[in-house]
């Protein structure tokens, strides 16, 4: 079979495969889920193989089973794989906690590089950002000064409590938070809005592919 | 007038005339002479003035109102004919005083006016036809069609009447034509009358009473016969005291009366022949049914005090009295009360005496005038209530003669008119048992002595018991039953004491607004003796507000004593005592105290195929009266135990004496709730029927909701005996009995004395949410991971869960099949998107404006452009094949720029599908030949990784995966070199750096998400100063735009419209290319392509010319961060068209290799316009710094005369205006759904 023809059938493969996904507007049906379950499956199978054949086997080679490996790359190879197989303990309860220790090393780095990232990468710079975006243009630096602050004045939930036992929010405090409310609105409005934008712009994409392919 | 009198008047003649009428006076020859009745008999003035005073004349007297009063004027007429009759005898005034101060009893008169005309028709037997003829309206001349029909209409208009007397010949509604009935073709032809001729005139008036009229004399009737014959032998203590002062009349006077009058009408000379034992079988057949049927329109014992009044004279009252006074309950008591008028009556009836014929017959034609509506509407209105409210304006009755409903009769009342054409089947079975006959409504009930059997209507006399409904039976049984026996039949009750003892106008019922009509006469007997209270099923049509004040009375009477039966019933059914309603009680009062085991049910006694009315009839028979009401207390306590409210609302524990707390106000349920109970097997309509059909689901057609609920119940009450009683007792004081179905949740209590909650009430949205949880987490793990606080796991119904979780499962799946308005709004999002592409939209939908704005859009572009060959651009490609329609356009573009440049894009990715998806956008790249021309690549030879372009492994980790990127140190001696080392097809990659950042002087990320966007801008541009462009969705751009503003972005592209704008702008700066040769020796140099490529040129007008040597500028710009000219146009600049892909290869002559010696010189005026941007400003003439002017010389190349390339953007605007379309058609889906939303919420906040 020529990679012509591969290409051809591929095609009608996916020509079909798209018939069935949108086949879910009349209703969820088989024809529907199997589409989904074979994208999902092929998907979950290709990464299985990405990981096998992009990630272990690669650092298996150039650690433990390069030629003549050195102590240090048999030490750089074991670290990492010992830790995984501790992972292998979560499914068994009686012996989960061994595979705490790895949970807790991939969580205690994952978690520190993110926050890391985080505080340097976006906390900060947008701090700075917004800060730069008022002297640079008063009203629209106004607008985001108070989009920001009172946005997160809405996620507070300090209150004070009344002599009559009644805890409320103070009127500023519920003033900003709605105001924050309404950029919250608008923020995901946006969202949705692009949402629906990207979906139709990816149906378009799947019409003219059918018709592509139905057409030539 | 003349058509009255020759209507046959047998019909309605009372019994007491029967056969007298039609008796040969030959036939009763030692009948003595009655004293005949005679102008100087009838009602003189005083004795006018005193039916004045009570009401029954008018203050013009008779002579002058006789004119104006219809004979519809029952008590006038009932006077008149009781005054015929009082001339002779005293009694006869009674009945007048009677009749004439009882509205209601003036109908039963009225129904007999015409026979109390009949003395004219009788007279036709016995008066000379002579006599008719000489008067001035006589029977030929005078009309009466009211009167006829009105007289037809006692039997005709009747059906159960007609019924009754299938014989008779109904009356013409001619009265001309009116035949001559039987009954008087065999009476003897009348001779012709004389004033003189008395004998003629009064052939018999000396009845003679058989033994069976005297043994039906009532009571106070002998007594009025005893004071008229024998007044003065009668002992004052034995009479009462009307008879006492009847006792004072003089002798002469009676004497005077007696004697043989001239005016006396002979139907009354022959109604007071006596009847002889003999004169049934010797008169014709006809004859007894005329007869019969007149007596079906007066009660019997009118008829037989009629009879009585007529034939006193030879009436042993002494040999008789003792039956009488058996028979004297069938007389009420009242009626006895009202004969205390007659005494002053009896005093002025001398006076009449001077009343000639001539005036009693305009008497009797006045008496049989149909009255009019105002008269009856007058008559209503008891006539002594008039006497005593108003005595002197009883003014003479208006005297126009209004319609007759001939159809109705008055004794009917008003609540059963229109039963009758009721359809008899769809009636309850106590009223399909009533027999409306005329004989049933007017004969008084007899009870048989115990038959054996049911006793079967058509067996029956016509005035047997069952003439009269067994409820009307209950009705006026009781009282014989209880007060009857204790109170002697000559003696008045207390009240009827009271009222004799007074005027009549003060002891009288009490403002009686019925109308005489509606009371019926068999409704009279009631009065004999209160009736019980309670008894409102038994009068199932009767409004309340049609009940007389009288009846009122009646029902307030305390309530007769009845003996507890004790004899059980023939079908030995037994009721319970809780099945018997407590208004049963009042009307069964002895069912309390009667056992229950002797009681029957019902439903037992339909059971065993007997007709239930004919078992109450017998026990009517065997037991009487109490056998009858205990029958109808179980029939009606059935109802009330089928009542599915009964059964809901009452405890089983509590007893009857609380029941009847709860239930107070049921004896006022109607017969039409009663009978509206379900029955077994019945496929009724009604509420209660359909919801006892309901509850009788049977179990295997429950849903399976239903049957899991009713197994937890079943668990539920298992449990019982654990249960709190706390909680059960709380719930029993709220609701007594409904605390077990009414708890939602019920506590139970563990050994250990722990409350838990074993089952819990949730609801459909909650269930549901349990579902989703349980299908989302994994039922089995957390079945698992259930445990008490020992440790020990807790047990969970698996099953039970599991098909909880099928049930909601397929809930959703029903859900999501029934949304209609999912499927309408997918149809017209897809007709959107899809009409683009068949249907031109340019006018509709404007394509995006073809300009890189660097305030939105970024420098990308300048980036890209400033590119060298060689250098490496670090792409993340982070979107996998579900986003790959919108994201792809963009990645093409700029990997096409990318590789335009000359740059090798090193591809990596955290997504292992976006890896995977990476190659093969790069693959097809790689193999675009338009691609290919521009950077000198032929056709046959794609672009190759690692060589043009690397994609890397998948970069695990995420965000860890990131970070260590931007420490990866590439290097061969390196220990590792990380994930830069080999390719995704585990190919060394031969990249060789130390930093990354020193590698890579561009990164783009093309993101599905805004996540992803950060991640790189913290990990790596934060990590290592590598300028960082972004290529996002539309979904993801809001996230990603603070990024961009923030500075960390260079530049920031989403979605389509910015790919499309993309793609636009490099198209318009590519020069138009030709394909090259496949030998590959021979790669044209593109001035797009290679690290001396600076930028795109067009020209000024936009077209790029063909082939034609473009100025190059140096990249050495970007090596130096000098700002260099951006891809993005002056405003004025438009995309030049592309060649068509069928324009056919141009023939210029290609010069040779040899040929290409032409020295392309970098134009110092460049033709892009300065960018608005000031930042992006390209300066007109860009210099490198040293000042110079660089003479690029181009390679000498191959010129390959090949085809003109074009870029495959097949559907490429079509997208747009789908993507466009479609979006329009969303935003008016959802403005449409938010008013629909809005208007709902509205309507709600209304309702609420």
């Amino acid at each position: 079979m020529t990679p012509e023809t591969l290409d051809v059938l591929g095609g009608w493969v996916g020509f079909i495969l798209t018939l069935l996904i949108f086949s879910y507007l009349l209703a969820d049906n088989f024809l529907y889920r199997l589409a989904v379950y074979v994208f999902v499956g092929v998907a979950a199978a290709y990464s299985a193989v990405v990981a096998v054949e992009g990630v272990l086997l690669p650092w298996l080679r150039g650690t433990l089973l390069a030629s003549s490996p050195q102590m240090g790359q048999i030490v750089f190879g074991v670290i990492p794989l010992l830790v995984g197989l501790l992972l292998f303990f979560k499914s068994v309860p009686q012996l989960a906690f061994v595979g705490n220790l790895g949970m807790g090393f991939l969580i205690g780095i994952g978690t520190a590089v993110a926050l890391v990232g985080t505080i340097s990468g976006t906390l900060l710079p947008l701090t700075y950002s917004t800060g730069i975006t008022l002297a640079e243009d008063v009203i629209n630096g106004v607008v985001i000064i108070l989009g920001t602050i009172t946005t997160l004045l809405y996620f507070q939930y300090l209150s004070v409590r009344r002599p009559d036992g009644e805890v409320v929010r103070p009127w500023p405090l519920r003033i900003a938070a709605t105001v924050g409310q309404v950029f919250l609105i608008m923020t995901f409005a946006s969202l949705y809005a692009g949402a629906i934008l990207s979906s139709l712009t990816i149906v378009s994409e799947r019409v003219a592919f059918l018709l592509a392919q139905v057409l030539g | 007038m003349t058509d009255d009198r020759q209507t046959p008047q047998g019909d309605q003649l009372p019994d007491w005339l029967k056969g007298r009428i039609h008796e040969q006076p030959g036939e009763t020859p030692a009948r003595p002479e009655p004293p005949g009745p005679s102008p100087a008999d009838l009602p003189d003035q005083d004795e006018l003035d005193f039916l004045r005073d009570v009401g029954g004349v008018p203050p013009g007297g008779v002579r002058e109102e006789s004119s104006s009063r219809l004979p519809g004027a029952a008590v006038d007429d009932a006077d008149l004919w009781a005054r015929d009759d009082t001339v002779e005898e005293p009694e006869a005034i009674t009945l007048r005083g009677m009749t004439g101060e009882l509205p209601w009893l003036d109908d039963v008169v009225h129904d007999k006016a015409p026979a109390a005309q009949e003395p004219a028709d009788d007279d036709i037997g016995g008066i000379p036809a002579g006599l008719f003829e000489d008067e001035p309206s006589g029977f030929e001349d005078a009309a009466l069609p009211a009167d006829s029909g009105r007289l037809r209409g006692l039997t005709g208009a009747l059906p159960w009447l007609d019924d009754q007397s299938p014989g008779e010949e109904q009356p013409p509604e001619d009265a001309g034509e009116m035949p001559e009935p039987d009954w008087l073709d065999q009476a003897p032809t009348p001779p012709s009358f004389d004033e003189d001729d008395e004998e003629l005139a009064v052939p018999e008036l000396e009845p003679e009473p058989s033994a069976e009229e005297a043994e039906d004399l009532p009571d106070w009737l002998d007594q009025a016969d005893e004071a008229f014959e024998e007044p003065e032998a009668q002992p004052g203590e034995e009479l009462p005291d009307w008879l006492d002062s009847m006792g004072a009349l003089d002798d002469e006077d009676i004497e005077a009366a007696l004697e043989p009058g001239e005016a006396v009408p002979d139907w009354l000379a022959a109604s007071d022949e006596p009847e002889s034992e003999e004169a049934p079988d010797e008169q014709p057949d006809e004859e007894p049914v005329a007869s019969e049927a007149a007596a079906e329109s007066v009660p019997d014992w009118l008829s037989e005090a009629d009879e009585l009044e007529e034939e006193p004279a030879d009436f042993d009252f002494e040999e008789e009295e003792e039956p009488v006074l058996e028979e004297a309950a069938a007389a009420p008591d009242w009626l006895d009360a009202e004969a205390v008028d007659l005494p002053d009556e009896i005093l002025h009836e001398d006076e009449e005496e001077e009343l000639t014929y001539d005036e009693w017959q305009e008497q009797q034609e006045e008496a049989v005038r149909e009255p009019s509506e105002e008269e009856l509407l007058a008559d209503e209105v008891p006539d002594w209530f008039d006497a005593i409210e108003e005595p002197g304006e009883a003014g003479p009755v208006p005297a126009e003669a209004a319609p007759v409903d001939e159809g109705e009769p008055e004794f009917v009342p008003d609540w059963f008119l229109g039963l009758e054409e009721q359809d008899t089947s769809e009636a309850p079975d106590w009223f399909s048992k009533i027999e409306f006959s005329a004989d049933a409504m007017t004969a008084q009930p007899v009870i048989p002595e115990a038959p054996a059997e049911p006793v079967q209507p058509a067996e029956v006399p016509a005035a047997a018991e069952q003439e009269a409904p067994d409820w009307l039976t209950d009705i006026e049984e009781p009282a014989p039953a209880a007060e009857a026996p204790a109170v002697p039949a000559d003696e008045v009750p207390d009240w009827f004491a009271d009222m004799a003892g007074e005027p009549p106008a003060v002891e009288a019922p009490v403002a009686p607004a019925a109308p005489a009509e509606e009371v019926p006469d068999w409704m009279a007997e009631i009065e004999e003796t209160p009736p019980p209270t309670g008894e409102p099923p038994v009068v199932p049509a009767a409004p309340a507000e049609e009940v007389p004040d009288w009846m009122a009375e009646i029902e307030e009477a305390p309530p007769p004593v009845v003996e507890p039966t004790t004899e059980p019933i023939a079908t030995g059914a037994d009721l319970e005592p809780g099945e018997a309603p407590d208004w049963l009680d009042d009307l069964a009062p002895d069912l309390a105290g009667a056992p229950p085991e002797e009681v029957l049910k019902p439903d037992d006694i339909l059971e065993g195929g007997e007709d239930f009315m004919s078992v109450i009839d017998v026990e009517l028979a065997e037991d009487g009266l109490l056998a009858r009401r205990a029958q109808e207390a179980e029939l009606l306590a059935a109802a009330g135990a089928d009542f599915d409210l009964d059964e809901l609302l009452v405890d089983s524990d509590v007893p009857l004496e609380e029941e009847e707390v709860e239930i107070e106000g049921a004896e006022e349920i109607p017969d039409w709730l009663a009978a509206a109970r379900p029955v077994e097997g019945e496929e009724g309509v009604s509420a209660v029927n359909i919801a006892r059909r309901r509850d009788e689901i049977p179990l295997d057609e429950l849903t399976d909701r239903l049957q899991t609920l009713r197994e937890r119940t079943r668990e539920a009450r298992d449990a019982e005996p654990k249960e709190m009683a706390v909680e059960r007792s709380s719930a029993a004081e709220v609701l007594p009995g409904a605390g077990d179905s009414l708890s939602a949740i019920a506590l139970f209590e563990e050994p250990g004395g722990r409350q838990v909650m074993l089952d819990v009430t949730l609801d459909k949205a909650q269930e549901s949410r349990v579902s989703t949880l349980a299908s989302l987490l994994g039922l089995d793990a957390l079945s698992e991971a259930a445990v008490d606080e020992d440790g020990q796991p807790i047990p969970v119904d698996e099953a039970r869960e599991a098909a909880r979780i099928r049930e909601a499962a397929q809930r959703a799946r029903a859900r999501s099949r029934r949304k209609p308005g999912r499927i309408l709004v997918s149809l017209l999002l897809a007709l959107a998107v899809v009409l683009p592409f068949f249907v031109d939209l340019s006018l509709l939908v404007d394509l995006p404006e073809a300009v890189l704005r660097p305030e939105v859009h970024g420098t990308i572009d300048v980036e890209i452009q400033n590119l060298s060959p060689g250098d490496m651009v670090l792409v993340g490609f982070e979107y996998g094949p579900t986003v790959a329609g919108e994201l792809d356009p963009l990645a093409e573009v700029l990997l096409t720029h990318i590789l335009l440049r000359g740059a090798k894009p090193v591809v990596v990715s955290t997504n292992p599908a976006g890896v995977l998806h990476a190659r093969e956008v790069l693959a097809r790249l790689a193999e675009d030949e338009f691609l290919l021309a521009h950077i000198g690549h032929p056709a046959n030879a794609p672009l190759t990784m690692p060589e043009d372009y690397v994609i890397l492994p998948y970069l695990p980790g995420g965000v860890v995966g990131l970070r260590s990127l931007t420490a990866t140190s590439v290097d061969v001696n390196a220990l590792d070199r990380g994930i830069f080392a080999v390719d995704l097809e585990g190919n060394p990659t031969g990249l060789d750096f130390r930093l990354l950042q020193m590698a890579f002087p561009l990164a783009l990320t093309i993101a599905e998400t805004g996540e992803d966007v950060r991640l790189w801008v913290e990990q790596v541009h934060e990590a290592v100063d590598i300028p960082i462009g972004a290529a996002v969705t539309g979904a993801a751009e809001p996230i990603a735009r603070p990024y961009f503003d923030s500075g960390q972005l260079i530049g920031l592209l989403a979605g389509y419209r910015d790919a499309y704008i993309y793609d636009t702008v490099l198209l318009a700066a590519l020069p138009p290319v030709r394909s090259l040769p496949e030998d590959g020796r021979v790669r044209p140099r593109n001035p797009f392509a290679g690290g001396d490529s600076a930028g795109l040129v067009p020209s000024e007008d936009g077209d790029v010319p063909a082939a034609t040597p473009v100025p190059v500028q140096l990249a050495q710009g970007l090596m130096t961060n000098t700002p260099m000219p951006s891809l993005t146009p002056s405003p004025t600049w438009t995309p030049s068209p592309m060649p068509s892909a069928t324009e056919s290869p141009t023939e210029t002559p290609v010069p040779s290799d040899q040929d290409l010696t032409a020295t392309a010189l970098a134009s110092g005026t460049p033709s892009v316009a300065p960018s608005a941007t000031p930042r992006e400003f390209i300066t007109a003439t860009p210099v490198p710094e040293d000042g110079e002017v660089i003479e690029a010389t181009p390679t000498p190349t191959r010129v390959f005369n090949g085809e003109l390339l074009e870029p495959d953007r097949t559907y490429r605007d079509e997208r747009w205006y789908s993507t466009m379309l479609g979006a329009l058609v969303a935003t008016a889906l959802i403005g449409l759904g938010g008013i629909v939303n809005i208007v709902q919420w509205i309507r709600r906040r209304q309702d609420q």
